[in-house]
């Protein structure tokens, strides 16, 4: 072996040994009088961290009571006054939620809706279940900053009205709408407006020409009686676009606006907008990006038919000994470790290292990607491993026809990689893992062997 | 029919095995569903807050003696020590049962826990549909393509056989899998999934060398007869 050779496979020997030191054992460094490993920590998903646990019961209290007479009537209720049965008197007690709507069909509408706003509001990870004898859903989500929001979104009824302010008159309402999308409107000066498009169907555009007449501003002349003088007062009428009832925009139907101007009630093209906030900082467009998106989420799913007592909590993990599944992963490397070297001795041992190396980088990799690991992945990260043992194998018997032990492997793996990418774009955290892990490993697998598991057999050969 | 040619031949019988137990599967799925693990299955659940430290040991051996041969799982809350979310394996909890846990509980800790202080859900399953279908897409467009894969590579091999194969490869091992979960009872939980995955890969690695092994056969006949 020529002697650039030598050096070359000593520097491939000692660059798996970094490798396997930092994935390992890591790299030390002094931060605030600390010792960190600067390494990223690996990410784990849901099983393996706290989540947050939302239980959501039937709200059984009781919002009124009415007081019926003899003949069936509804009496006005005093203070002070008794309304005895032996008088007559029938006393009903109204509860948030009306017996008739206690039904089984509500309960199913109720978890539909809750798991279209979870995927709607990309929850990558949720458990949902439901009792059909008392309503009662429980939801189980991972525990992070976005959590207390999505919290508040599922929960929330999500009815949406266009009200008159001054009579509170519901004039439209989600029936009415055709279509929703969040919009970005640049202006002049480079600032960006974060709004929410509400497009009206065709019942909702033609209550909404007529709204147009009625809802405008006015000028009107007033004369002072006393010193005669005529002054100009500007009158609105105006709409109020309620959420749950809190105001999302109050405003009347402008007309006469030049073109290039935003209506934010636009009756030609039966078109609501509301606005979310105005800047050019790049933080705040995502805060009024993620709220537009929220209401956003409210709108796109029908109103919850009922109303819920909630309670939520952070748990702890479900799987919260993780040590124990590490522990037979390692059992499990060493088991293929030792097959190798009785198989094939002496290239067995160096095979091992390779290996070993291998595994390394891989989970450097995955730290570097800030790839999630769950279960699903961990099937992912073994079934890679034995790949690569497979493919070592089978490299080493045919040390001659390498190229061709490598290109007829690509060809079988074919399938597991289309599995893998496409997997990769799964919303569950869980599928997403697997896919994005047997993605790496398999990039990672060969990459490793065309350059480093190849030159060191060939160079053993020799 | 001839039964006896059928049988004579060895993938037939596996076959035939294979489909009595996923028939088998179908009938007690129908009957009496599967069986969840803990917290994916009916259950309910307690939720307790008391003045002292609570010890996850303890509190499993008090729910061992309250409920016997129930399974149960102890969470903690909010990260404290005396706040925990514990699931049981019952649909329901008498007052004696939620009066004897109270007892045992005040006892251990030298507290003054009351039934009142308890507050006790009771959960629905987790439908095992619920999950497959947020990646139902992912799967449908995956399998697919690798169908697709399959015929182009393997474009020699007889497309009635091949499609045989590939149809055999999707649909049994996964519904023997489920149907042997069904059938002994093995509880379908977090660990299902990665193991229907496993499942699914294997499958197709062995097809890969099946179908290569014939693509080989093939491709050899083909050069004797060149020959």
């Amino acid at each position: 072996m020529k002697i650039e050779k030598k050096l070359t496979l000593i520097a491939i020997i000692l660059l798996i040994l970094i490798v396997i030191l930092t994935s390992f054992i890591g790299v030390f460094k002094i931060k605030n009088y600390k010792i960190e490993n600067i390494i990223p920590n690996y990410l784990t998903s849901m099983e393996f961290n706290n989540s947050r646990k939302i239980i959501m019961e039937i709200d059984n209290t009781v919002e009124s009571t009415s007081v019926y007479d003899s003949e069936g009537n509804e009496v006005e209720v005093e203070d002070g006054v008794e309304y005895l049965a032996e008088d007559g008197y029938t006393t009903v007690e109204n509860k948030v939620n009306a017996e008739e709507l206690l039904k089984e069909e509500n309960y199913n509408l109720s978890k539909s809706i809750i798991l279209q706003r979870l995927k709607s509001l990309n929850v990558g990870q949720y458990i949902v279940n439901e009792n059909k004898q008392n309503g009662t859903i429980e939801i189980q989500i991972p525990e992070n900053e976005d959590t207390e929001n999505i919290i508040t979104i599922l929960t929330q009824k999500g009815n949406f009205e266009v009200t008159d302010e001054e009579t509170n008159d519901v004039l439209l309402n989600k029936s009415h709408i055709a279509n929703v999308s969040q919009v970005y409107y640049t202006q002049t000066d480079g600032s960006v407006l974060v709004a929410l498009r509400i497009e009206l169907n065709k019942e909702g555009k033609s209550i909404f020409s007529e709204m147009s007449n009625k809802y405008i501003s006015t000028t009107e002349e007033v004369v002072d009686e006393e010193t005669g003088e005529t002054t100009e007062n500007e009158k609105t009428s105006n709409v109020c676009v309620k959420i749950d009832d809190q105001d999302y925009l109050t405003y009347y139907f402008q007309k006469d606006v030049a073109t290039g101007i935003l209506k934010y009630l636009d009756a030609e093209s039966g078109v609501i907008t509301i606005p979310f906030g105005l800047s050019s900082e790049t933080d705040e467009i995502n805060k009024y990006s993620n709220n537009a998106l929220d209401i956003k989420t409210l709108l796109d799913t029908a109103n919850m038919p009922l109303t819920y007592e909630n309670t939520n909590f952070e748990i702890s993990p479900e799987i919260n000994n993780i040590n124990i599944l590490v522990y037979i992963g390692i059992a499990c490397l060493v088991a293929l470790f030792v097959i190798t070297i009785v198989k094939f001795k002496v290239k067995g041992l160096i095979l091992a290292g390779v290996q070993l190396g291998y595994v390394a980088l891989l989970l450097l990799v995955l730290r570097y990607t800030n790839v999630i690991i769950s279960l699903e992945g961990m099937v992912g990260l073994i079934v890679c491993t034995i790949l690569n043992f497979a493919l070592c194998s089978k490299m080493i018997k045919n040390i001659s026809e390498i190229n061709t032990t490598l290109k007829n492997s690509i060809l079988d793996l074919i399938p597991l990689f289309i599995m893998a990418v496409t997997f990769s774009f799964a919303s569950l955290v869980n599928v997403a893992s697997f896919g994005m892990i047997t993605f790496w490993g398999m990039f990672v697998m060969y990459i490793y062997n065309v350059v480093i598991t190849k030159f060191i057999l060939k160079a053993i050969e020799k | 029919m001839n039964f006896k040619k059928i049988f004579n031949n060895k993938k037939n019988i596996i076959l035939a095995l294979i489909l009595v137990v996923i028939i088998a599967g179908v009938i007690v799925k129908c009957t009496s569903g599967m069986n969840y693990a803990l917290t994916w299955k009916n259950s309910s659940s307690i939720i307790m807050y008391i003045d002292n430290s609570l010890n996850e040991k303890d509190m499993k051996q008090i729910l061992k003696d309250v409920f016997p041969k129930t399974a149960s799982k102890v969470q903690f809350i909010d990260k404290s020590e005396s706040e925990v979310f514990i699931t049981i394996d019952k649909q329901e909890i008498t007052d004696e049962e939620k009066t004897a846990f109270v007892e045992k509980i005040n006892e251990r800790y030298e507290d003054t826990l009351t039934i009142e202080e308890l507050k006790v859900v009771e959960n629905g399953h987790v439908r095992l549909i619920d999950y497959i279908k947020q990646f139902e897409i992912e799967i449908v467009i995956a399998i697919v393509i690798i169908v697709m894969y399959y015929i182009i590579r393997y474009r020699k091999i007889n497309t009635k056989k091949l499609i045989e194969y590939l149809v055999e490869a999707l649909l049994l091992p996964e519904l023997l899998f489920f149907s042997i979960l069904t059938i002994l009872r093995i509880p379908v939980g977090v660990w299902t999934i990665p193991t229907a995955v496993c499942i699914f890969i294997i499958t197709f690695m062995v097809l890969t060398y099946i179908l290569n092994k014939e693509n080989k056969k093939i491709e050899s006949k083909k050069n004797k007869k060149r020959k």
